[in-house]
C-alpha cells in the first residue's frame, strides 16, 4: 500500500469543494497529482502525518481551458502544462509561458500537471511562479464566502500561502511586451532548476520601459529585482547599459544566503535574459 | 463502489480510495503489464494512456479515473493480433530485458495515434520520461517512427508486390 488510509472527495462546483475544504481535518486538494501523490508517498515513508481527506476538483466544471477577454488572458487553474504548450493562443500572446511549459517535467508529467499546482504547491523551485510574477498576473481564489484577487508578487511574497481554492490566473496583454526565461540547471539530467531568471519589458524608443526582472532562487521563493528595474527603466535597451546594471547589483540582492557560484549564475541568467529582449 | 473502464471493460471495485491506479491494475485486476519501479513519477514504467493521453499510474488516485477511458498495455492487442507499435518494437528488435518496453509503447502509442509522423525531435520528447537501461534508444526511436509508418499503411523503403 503506496500511501495512508484516506478518504477521497469529488464535488461538483467550486463552492462545494470550498465547503468540504474547510470542514474537514487535514485536508489537502487534488489537482494533477503531480506533487501531491507522491508528498504523501514520502510522508508515509518518513511516519509523518498525512492527509485524511483529499478533494478532487477533477469533477469541478469550468476549471479548465484558456480564453483572452478584454485584454487579459485567463487560464483556468486546472489547466494542464500539455494544454498550454497545445495552445495557440498562448503561442501567439504569451510565448514564454509556451517555452517554460515545454521545460516542465517530462511528456507524461505535462499530460498531468497543472498551472494551479505549479503555482500553489509551495515549492519555491517550481517554474510557473517567476513567470507570473514577471508578467504581472493575478491569482483569483475561491473561498466558502467570496472570491480573492491577489498579485502574484503579493502571493509569492507570503510564502505562496493560498487564501482559498485557486480558480483561475488572469494575466495582462502588453502590446510590444517582450519577455524571456533563461533557467540554469543543477545538472544536465536534474530536471529542477539551480535558479532561473524571468524578464519582460517594453521597448519604446530605443529604451527600457516598465522593464520586470524576476528571479526563480531555487531554495526560496521568487523575487523582483526592484534595485535592478529601476536601473534600466529609461535607459537606452543597450548591452552597455545592461552590464552597467549588473555591475551596479549588490550581489546580495540576489540571494543572501549563498555562494559566489549562484550569484555569477545570476547574473549570467539575467544578462541572457535581457539579452534575448534586445 | 468505483467504477473505472479499462481497455474496453467495465468494473466496479471496492476501493477505499488511497489506492493508485498501478496498485489496482496490478494487485486488484491481475493486470500486471504496467510495471511497479521508481514509483515516484520519474521512470516511466507504469506509463498507461487516459483519454488518450500517457500518464504515470503510480501518481493517479484510482478513484480519480473514474469516467475516464484507460488504456493499458494489454488492451493494446486483439487476440493474436498486435498494434503496429508493438509489432514495430519486435521487428526493430527496440526490446531487451523487456521492463521498460510496456511504458514505452503506450507513450509511443499515445504520440503516434495523435501524430502517426512525427519528427524525430517529437520522438523524443514524447519518450523522455521513459528510463532504459538496456537498449539505448537508438532502437525504440527507430522502432517508434517504424510503427508511425505502419500505421499510416505506406512504410517506407517497401515496394508493393504486385
Amino acid at each position: 500500500m503506496l500511501l495512508n488510509p484516506l478518504t477521497h472527495h469529488s464535488p461538483v462546483t467550486l463552492p462545494e469543494a470550498c465547503r468540504i475544504k474547510v470542514s474537514l481535518e487535514r485536508s489537502e486538494i487534488l489537482a494533477g497529482g503531480t506533487f501531491l501523490i507522491n508528498r504523501l508517498k514520502l510522508l508515509k515513508k518518513k511516519g509523518l502525518q498525512t492527509p485524511l481527506n483529499i478533494i478532487s476538483l477533477k469533477k469541478v466544471a469550468g476549471l479548465s481551458g484558456i480564453y483572452a477577454k478584454e485584454g487579459v488572458v485567463i487560464i483556468k487553474a486546472l489547466t494542464t502544462i500539455r494544454q498550454i504548450l497545445d495552445s495557440k493562443l498562448i503561442a501567439l500572446h504569451l510565448p514564454v509561458l509556451k517555452d517554460i511549459s515545454s521545460k516542465i517535467g517530462t511528456s507524461q508529467i505535462r499530460n498531468m500537471a497543472t498551472v494551479g499546482g505549479n503555482l500553489t504547491c509551495r515549492y519555491p523551485w517550481t517554474e510557473m511562479p517567476a513567470v507570473m510574477i514577471a508578467l504581472g498576473a493575478k491569482l483569483h481564489f475561491s473561498t466558502e464566502r467570496q472570491e480573492q484577487l491577489v498579485s502574484a508578487e503579493d502571493f509569492f511574497k507570503n510564502e505562496a500561502r493560498s487564501p482559498g481554492i485557486l480558480e483561475s490566473v488572469s494575466i495582462p496583454l502588453v502590446s510590444n511586451q517582450r519577455a524571456s526565461y533563461v533557467r540554469c540547471k543543477k545538472t544536465l539530467h536534474l530536471d529542477i532548476p539551480l535558479l532561473a531568471a524571468c524578464v519582460t519589458a517594453e521597448i519604446k524608443a530605443g529604451r527600457f520601459q516598465n522593464t520586470r526582472v524576476t528571479i526563480n532562487r531555487g531554495t526560496a521563493f521568487p523575487v523582483c529585482l526592484e534595485e535592478m528595474e529601476s536601473l534600466l527603466n529609461g535607459q537606452p535597451a543597450q548591452h552597455r547599459v545592461i552590464e552597467h546594471a549588473l555591475a551596479q547589483m549588490n550581489p546580495k540582492t540576489f540571494d543572501a544566503s549563498t555562494d559566489d557560484y549562484k550569484i555569477h549564475m545570476y547574473k549570467v541568467s539575467v544578462r541572457q535574459a535581457l539579452t534575448d529582449i534586445i | 463502489m468505483t467504477r473505472l473502464t479499462i481497455n474496453n471493460q467495465n468494473y466496479e471495485l471496492p476501493l477505499k480510495g488511497h489506492e493508485t491506479l498501478l496498485e489496482v491494475l496490478r494487485d486488484h485486476l491481475g493486470l500486471t503489464g504496467t510495471k511497479t519501479a521508481c514509483e515516484e513519477a520519474e521512470c516511466g514504467a507504469c506509463t498507461v494512456m487516459i483519454n488518450g493521453q500517457a500518464v504515470l499510474s503510480c501518481i493517479v488516485l484510482a478513484c480519480d479515473a473514474e469516467g475516464d477511458q484507460i488504456l493499458t498495455i494489454e488492451g493494446l492487442s486483439s487476440g493474436e493480433k498486435l498494434d503496429p507499435v508493438q509489432e514495430a518494437f519486435l521487428e526493430k528488435g527496440a526490446v531487451q530485458c523487456g521492463f521498460c518496453t510496456p511504458g514505452m509503447i503506450m507513450s509511443a502509442k499515445a504520440l503516434l495515434d495523435n501524430n502517426p509522423a512525427p519528427t524525430d525531435e517529437e520522438i523524443k520528447n514524447a519518450i523522455d520520461g521513459n528510463i532504459c537501461r538496456c537498449a539505448g534508444y537508438l532502437k525504440i526511436q527507430e522502432a517508434i517512427r517504424y510503427a508511425g509508418e505502419l500505421m499510416q499503411e505506406k512504410p517506407q523503403g517497401h515496394k508493393d508486390i504486385l
